[in-house]
């Protein structure tokens, strides 16, 4: 019998299969040992690999219509294809050799080369790792500082992930420990503190740690030359970041209505207009010029991404791959505040801290040739000290609180207040250009708002109507805190009463454009992080949690946003 | 977003993020084995990466994941006639793959599979105790229909009959809340 003579019984026999197969599937996944790997650091090692296989000798070419993260990509081919000379040479940069590092703060995790001796993950002290040519680390939301022994510290931004590219290596006392290291940095950023020199590094670039004369001397001649090669390849990535840099910048200025060159704008705003003594150092370390020019190119092909997108249904891969270029610009002042101690929720709770944002703002408005004058300034300065000291007072405060969702409403709370005393200071102009209709109030797309703040934690929860977002919620949480069936039906009943709160009308329509893209009004996140907390609180008092699911739920600070899929 | 100011799709990171758990779950789903389903998954997400072509690169997610679903399938029936063996699912016909993806569609088109495996923990938890502790040796310990009977003091075919029973069951309780 032909396929396509098939009966319709034939046709629900194999439904019923693969509904069986579904099921097993299923039953596998919760029961078994199986969980979903996570892959992804794995693929685009081998991904750079093969890149760099077929690179050949000569550069590629890059296509102008290509977006600009292949370019950074390719920048990183053309050392791995250098790197794999090391790699295919049987010299001791194939074996594995020591590493002693300190880390300072956060965690971070170890990838292994081939994937097949999983992951590791460290956290805060001394450790001695075993590593090879391809290892990759990554940090989480946190970011971590490393202290490698001997040759100095390596900030690495929030989700980062630094590979090691090549090591050279000496046997001391039977054992063979790194003497030099060639580090990737794959996403992300990692600020190297050295010796001799501090260096800020986004992805794509590379680092070189070691290198010190008593072990160079140790090398042989031919090492001298590769590394030459590297250090010539390294100059290559410098020069091509250079010019990928240059290129945004130059698009950006042809794509902007500019005001005409002879308009007066001042330019000299390196140092700190807005400053505390406590935060003074850490302001000072930021090029505000650099921030305020990059903020002021970035907010108008934010607004044209949004729009183009929410017209055509996708985004502009080109738009896109520009913004992310001066988003990463934006993060690499980033561990400079960190590290000063700027206080806030995540990456973007430092980014819009009261002192940050006004001399974000009075950067951006010079940059854009419509300055703070002088009178605008003295009221901005009273105010970001003024509310400076207050999320200092709210931070104490909310300290007391257990659960961790209570720290980002108390702090969102002060720094709403804080941006809407700022429009007051600002002309309506000045307004206009800091906030583009299209992206004011909105989670991912708002700069000048608390929306950042609250887009790192909003969770969009896909569902067709209130059963199934309460079926979605149950089913997270219980898995999340691997619920017990007693605790489980106590859970039901609970979600069921928070879900009643949200409006039946969120279900009638399908959800907009930004809903269905994980953008949300400020209004409505906060509202139903509000809802939320009396939610968990509940979830504390009546589920009867064992200690170690107690602290994964005090720890949760998602906030969950139904979007409606009708 | 949790490193940056910006939520943007076009990152291979965070786009294999994205979708790894769901053509991992479809492999699996298929018939690959847990290693393969591995595998097959990493070579997929790279015919992704290699791609020239501007459209794939970006195309949006619905249609992302119709695309990365077609070449896990055949990634994965091309490993199978490499080791000349038959899929789990028939596949190999024009009814037998409208049928598996008319069922991957309906249970999971929409979020790769994390609403069915909620009704699915949902349902598990109206077990009977008795049924709980078959599924528990049969899938959490891959024990055989024998070495259930043993631990649990059934026959062959009383073990046979307790799985059917709560595989019904469960399949049932999941259609009441995903729908049939």
């Amino acid at each position: 019998m032909r396929p396509q003579d098939r009966s319709h019984d034939d046709r629900k026999t194999l439904q019923a299969q693969a509904e069986d197969r579904m099921l097993d599937t299923g039953l596998a996944e919760l029961l078994g040992a199986e969980t979903v790997p996570d892959l992804a650091t794995s693929i685009l090692r081998q991904h750079d690999r093969r890149q760099a296989l077929k690179a050949g000798p000569e550069p590629k070419r890059v296509a102008s219509g290509q977006s600009l993260h292949f370019l950074g990509s390719m920048a990183a081919a053309l050392l791995v294809s250098l790197t794999l000379l090391f790699l295919l040479r049987p010299q001791p940069e194939l074996q594995a050799a020591e590493l002693r590092i300190r880390i300072l703060h956060g965690e971070i995790t170890l990838f292994s080369r081939a994937g097949d001796s999983g992951s590791m993950r460290l956290g805060p002290g001394f450790h001695v790792l075993l590593i090879r040519p391809g290892d990759r680390v990554s940090t989480d939301s946190l970011g971590s500082l490393i202290t490698f022994e001997d040759w100095g510290q390596i900030q690495l931004g929030p989700q980062s992930v630094l590979e090691f590219k090549t090591m050279e290596t000496l046997t001391m006392n039977g054992k063979t420990i790194a003497s030099s290291l060639l580090l990737g940095v794959i996403t992300g950023t990692a600020t190297w503190f050295g010796l001799n020199e501090t260096s800020v590094n986004a992805a794509g670039s590379t680092i070189e740690v070691g290198f010190q004369e008593k072990e160079a001397a140790l090398v042989a001649n031919y090492e001298k030359r590769e590394r030459k090669l590297l250090e010539e390849n390294q100059r290559l990535n410098k020069k091509i970041l250079e010019l990928q840099n240059q290129r945004v910048r130059t698009e950006v200025t042809k794509t902007e209505a500019k005001p005409s060159s002879d308009e007066p704008v001042a330019m000299t705003v390196a140092k700190p207009v807005f400053s505390t003594q406590e935060y003074a150092e850490a302001l000072e370390k930021v090029d505000w010029e650099a921030m305020g020019t990059t903020m002021k190119d970035m907010l108008p092909l934010l607004d044209q991404l949004m729009r183009e997108w929410e017209e055509t249904g996708s985004p502009s891969i080109e738009l896109a791959g520009k913004i992310q270029a001066l988003n990463g610009a934006l993060l690499q002042q980033l561990p400079a505040l960190k590290d000063g101690g700027i206080p806030g929720s995540g990456p973007n709770g430092i980014f819009t801290h009261p002192l940050v944002v006004s001399n974000q703002v009075n950067a951006f408005l010079k940059a854009a040739g419509i300055p703070l004058d002088e009178r605008q300034i003295a009221r901005l300065k009273a105010l970001s000290k003024g509310y400076s000291t207050e999320d200092e007072v709210q931070r104490l405060s909310s300290a007391k609180d257990e659960l961790k969702l209570a720290a980002v409403l108390a702090e969102t709370d002060v720094k709403d207040r804080f941006y809407e005393d700022l429009r007051s200071v600002l002309s309506k102009e000045q307004i206009q250009k800091l906030y583009p209709d299209a992206l004011e109030g909105l989670t991912s797309g708002d700069l000048f708002s608390t929306g950042l703040v609250w887009a790192q934690y909003a969770k969009r929860v896909k569902a067709s109507g209130p059963a199934q977002f309460q079926e979605r919620i149950s089913g997270s949480i219980s898995r999340s805190l691997r619920l017990e069936s007693a605790q489980q039906k106590k859970l039901d009943g609970i979600v069921s009463e928070w879900a009643r709160e949200f409006p039946s009308s969120i279900w009638k329509h399908k959800a907009g454009f930004h809903e269905s893209n994980q953008r949300f009004r400020v209004q409505d996140v906060r509202r139903n992080a509000k809802r939320q907390m009396a939610f968990m609180r509940r979830l504390v008092r009546d589920l009867d949690l064992t200690p170690e699911q107690r602290k994964r739920l005090l720890n949760s600070q998602a906030v969950f946003m139904p979007v409606s899929t009708k | 977003m949790q490193s940056s100011p910006l939520l943007l799709e076009p990152d291979p990171l965070e786009i294999i993020r994205a979708h790894q758990a769901e053509v991992w779950r479809y492999l699996r789903y298929l018939g690959a084995q847990p290693e393969a389903a591995e595998d097959l998954c990493q070579e997929t997400f790279l015919a992704w990466l290699d791609s020239k072509q501007e459209e794939i690169r970006s195309l949006g997610h619905i249609r992302l994941r119709g695309w990365l679903r077609g070449v896990a399938r055949n990634l994965y029936l091309a490993s199978l006639r490499r080791a000349r063996r038959l899929p789990v699912l028939e596949l190999e016909s024009e009814v037998g793959l409208a049928a598996a993806e008319e069922v991957w569609l309906r249970r999971a088109g929409e979020d790769g599979g994390e609403l069915y495996l909620a009704a699915l923990q949902h349902c598990m938890a109206r077990l009977e105790d008795r049924e709980r502790e078959a599924l528990a040796h049969r899938y959490g310990e891959n024990a055989s229909r024998e070495g259930i009977g043993k631990l649990m003091g059934l026959s062959d075919d009383g073990v046979k009959s307790l799985l059917r029973r709560t595989r019904a069951r469960l399949k049932h309780c999941i259609q009441a809340k995903v729908g049939t």
